[in-house]
């Protein structure tokens, strides 16, 4: 098995704010952000959404917004559940939007090792 | 000089002298690279570093996952620009880097380094180690 290269952060209760770029209506209810690391997101959906549609996210986090090109990697279902979740790698047209999401994932890496060494 | 500096300058005496070099390993997802050896003043022994922080390791690995657009790539050499890393293991429990810096090498030889690299792995491993245990001891 290949090592991933970044590490991920839970970001599930931070309740990000996002718009994805889809031909489908979606509720914020349907779908969450679960994971984040520099090179993918790990999104929770509804069964009956076709996450294959996903291309474009824009996260909106406090004052910051990122623009993400996403590509659908694997899926899971989650047993017994209405719920799946789904592996997205991501990529940077612009040099300033890669920037932008590398701070902010420096800033989960901190706030990761801060709560690690109170623990 | 130490053994083991003077161990790498024999190593890579070819290609690149005097050699700057700094050796980080990390043993998990959640860790960050440790400094167990620095010949190079940017960074320092025992010395904790985010992945992030670590440009040269982060250069391979955005080019490697395809993260950027080709375009924007010549741009992540902009604040380590003499700088070259090798990546002589990675896998979920153990990743072991080498960061070489040729700031002071009238000229850098990439073929030769890159050859210099394929033959000498298992050497690079024993000086590694060698870092490894040395740091360990130090620190006792």
């Amino acid at each position: 098995m290949i090592a991933r290269s970044f590490p991920r952060y839970s970001v599930a209760n931070y309740q990000l704010k996002f718009i994805l770029k889809s031909d489908l209506e979606l509720k914020q209810s349907d779908v969450s952000i679960i994971e984040v690391s520099l090179g993918g997101l790990k999104i929770k959906a509804n069964k009956n959404i076709n996450t294959n549609d996903f291309k474009e996210i824009f996260i909106g986090y406090n004052k910051y917004k990122f623009k993400l090109d996403i590509t659908k990697m694997w899926t899971e279902d989650v047993s017994d559940t209405e719920y799946k979740v789904c592996g997205f790698s991501t990529s940077f047209k612009s040099f300033e939007d890669y920037q932008l999401w590398l701070r902010f994932i420096k800033s989960l890496h901190l706030l990761k090792q801060k709560n690690k060494a109170k623990k | 000089m130490s053994t083991l500096t003077s161990e790498i300058q024999t190593l890579f005496n070819t290609c690149l002298r005097p050699t700057k070099l700094a050796m980080f390993m990390s043993t998990s997802e959640e860790s960050d690279f440790k400094c167990i050896f620095s010949s190079n003043r940017y960074y320092k022994e025992n010395l904790d570093y985010p992945i992030y922080n670590l440009g040269p390791l982060l250069r391979i690995l955005i080019t490697k996952t395809q993260i950027l657009a080709e375009s924007s790539l010549e741009k992540l050499y902009l604040n380590t620009p003499n700088e070259i890393c090798y990546i002589h293991e990675w896998t979920d429990l153990s990743k072991k880097v080498f960061i070489f810096n040729f700031e002071n090498i009238e000229h850098f030889n990439n073929n030769m380094f890159d050859q210099l690299i394929l033959e000498s792995k298992d050497k690079l491993e024993q000086i590694f180690h060698t870092a490894y245990y040395q740091n360990l001891r130090d620190k006792k």
